[in-house]
């Protein structure tokens, strides 16, 4: 399993549960998750991006996920 | 109150935001408004913009004129002229999906617009202008 495998499993157990591994998190937190483990919770995007950078600072590696219930993006714009 | 203006193209309104990189360099995007385009993703930008991302955000689900899981990440915003500064997720794609006019790079939509206290359109003696603005006025 790739690192962004790792953390895509965790991340899709904190937007169904709000919880991982015994941690709970609430509704608007944002968690970075790293190498398949939670490295910061913040209450804000920019501190939780700090944190997980200050850790390792290649953007591609790691993610940051606001808990939240997942919704649509939805693009009403017509198609030509 | 501070609002900041842009003059409307004939069938669409488009804005200027800045993006900051990860070093701190910023670049300059012109963005089509559109208010139809809804969900937790506040900005689409093409898949030439990957250097602006910050951190990853999980892939969601999106429908219409993109549809099926998009790339996502958080970028950083500004708009100067407001002094306002904030970090969004943005959808990062092939942007030929969507109708936009030559030299748009991109689009915001209605979770953009509400970081702001207004926004619309309104007719000046120049013709149609787009604005923004925050503060009390």
């Amino acid at each position: 399993m790739t690192e962004k495998e790792h953390n895509l499993r965790i991340a899709g157990s904190i937007s169904a549960e709000f919880a991982w591994d015994g941690q709970s998190f609430h509704d608007g937190d944002c968690v970075a998750l790293l190498d398949g483990k939670v490295v910061a919770v913040a209450d804000n995007p920019d501190e939780a991006i700090s944190a997980l950078r200050a850790i390792d600072p290649d953007p591609n590696r790691g993610m940051v996920v606001e808990v939240t219930d997942p919704m649509v993006d939805v693009v009403r714009q017509k198609q030509t | 109150m501070t609002t900041v203006v842009y003059r409307s193209l004939d069938n669409a309104e488009i804005i200027d935001v800045e993006f900051l990189t990860l070093q701190g360099r910023s670049r300059l995007l012109k963005l089509l408004v559109d208010s139809g385009f809804t969900g937790k993703s506040s900005v689409i930008l093409g898949d030439d913009a990957f250097d602006l991302v910050h951190a990853h955000v999980p892939p969601a689900q999106a429908a219409g004129a993109l549809h099926g899981p998009q790339n996502r990440g958080w970028v950083t915003c500004r708009i100067r002229e407001l002094r306002f500064q904030r970090t969004l997720i943005a959808i990062v794609t092939e942007l030929s999906p969507l109708t936009l006019p030559p030299d748009v790079q991109g689009m915001v939509g209605l979770s953009f617009l509400r970081q702001f206290d207004r926004w619309g359109a309104e007719q000046s003696t120049d013709g149609w202008q787009f604005f923004l603005s925050n503060g009390v006025g």
